[in-house]
């Protein structure tokens, strides 16, 4: 992609390694299960509606 | 008017009702010596009367005249312009905890409470919410105890309280997902304090949580990374995180919506270019916004949010 690597002189330097292992992991991540209800219950009203 | 020996003769019959468990009398006495006091424009007096008449009748149980004292009292201290102490908070408090769980009056004192702290910090004084917080913890009302500690200022409690119910009742794959919820909440706020401590316990004392910073699990990494940019990061910075974190943070779909109003307050991104707040994003942030509204239907309340809301994100 164009420019995909130009964010490392962005953030601090420090940051890009754990940002790129993150990058890396963020692909293996499987799919969210469902909510609890306790997790739903702290969204705003509205969402929590469409949610469930 | 009535005379000062008037009241003191009222003051010891009531005393007597009192000691006699005439409560249905003591409260009616409590009622004619506040519209005395009320009369005279002896506001000090009547909000100390108050204060005690509810002390003693919701100790006694009588909990339906104790919260008409307390609803009075929060009455009078709006009309009397009496600006919030932390004396006065604790004793809203004190009164809050005493009041029944289920009672129907309680969300109206709740919100006349929360409404008279707000002169001054528009969603309510912290010190108020962390009453009101400590005191719903206590009874494992933990969503609604969620809600006014993401108003507080105490994030170490409120990460304890989160903890406890994430464990009690949250499933394994939200560890992470209850705290960032919470702090992206915090941040719509404007309330970095409590976010930053909050984040800071949660992640030190959820016995799943592994050591860290950096952690195992990128949403957690995205938070303390956000947290450190909210203190002077760039715009920058901001839109890297996001579009790094994204497969991340489309696991909520509300996530996105509360960054884009954390960018807009933290690093002076623009609002969406539609202003029309009658859309989801508007829907979604008026409720969270909005003050408690447990006595008016959803509708009412999203239109009076939206209104109000247009003031609110422009004062800073």
């Amino acid at each position: 992609a164009v420019g995909s690597a130009d964010w490392h002189r962005v953030v601090p330097s420090e940051w890009v390694p754990v940002i790129s292992r993150d990058v890396a992991r963020q692909q293996r991540d499987s799919a969210q299960p469902p909510f609890s209800d306790a997790y739903l219950n702290g969204m705003p009203a509205k969402r929590r509606k469409l949610m469930s | 008017m009535a005379s000062g020996r008037g009241v003191q003769r009222v003051l010891a019959k009531l005393q007597k009702s009192l000691d006699e468990g005439n409560y249905y009398e003591a409260h009616q006495m409590y009622r004619t010596l506040y519209f005395r006091y009320n009369g005279q424009s002896k506001f000090t007096e009547a909000i100390d009367l108050l204060y005690n008449g509810s002390l003693g009748l919701l100790n006694a149980k009588q909990f339906a005249s104790g919260t008409d004292l307390a609803l009075l009292l929060v009455e009078t201290l709006d009309k009397s312009s009496t600006k919030p102490s932390s004396e006065t908070l604790e004793k809203l408090g004190k009164l809050h905890s005493l009041m029944e769980k289920d009672s129907v009056e309680r969300p109206t004192f709740v919100g006349a409470a929360v409404r008279w702290s707000s002169a001054e910090q528009k969603f309510g004084h912290p010190e108020l919410h962390k009453y009101l917080a400590h005191n719903l913890w206590l009874e494992r009302s933990y969503s609604e105890s969620r809600y006014h500690y993401v108003r507080s200022n105490d994030g170490e409690e409120c990460a304890s309280m989160l903890i406890e119910y994430q464990i009690t009742a949250g499933f394994p794959s939200e560890v992470d997902l209850f705290i960032a919820q919470t702090v992206m909440q915090c941040l719509c706020l404007k309330n970095k304090l409590t976010a930053n401590s909050c984040f800071v316990s949660y992640t030190q004392q959820h016995p799943q949580v592994e050591s860290g910073p950096p952690f195992v699990r990128p949403l957690l990494n995205f938070l303390w990374l956000l947290l450190l940019a909210c203190d002077g990061g760039t715009v920058a910075v901001f839109t890297i995180l996001v579009e790094q974190y994204q497969p991340t943070l489309r696991r909520d779909p509300t996530y996105n919506e509360y960054l884009d109003r954390i960018g807009q307050l933290f690093f002076g991104v623009p609002p969406p270019r539609s202003n029309n707040p009658s859309g989801m994003i508007g829907n979604l942030l008026s409720s969270l916004f909005s003050a408690d509204d447990e006595d008016e239907t959803e509708e009412e309340a999203d239109v009076i949010n939206i209104a109000s809301n247009a003031t609110a994100f422009d004062l800073d």
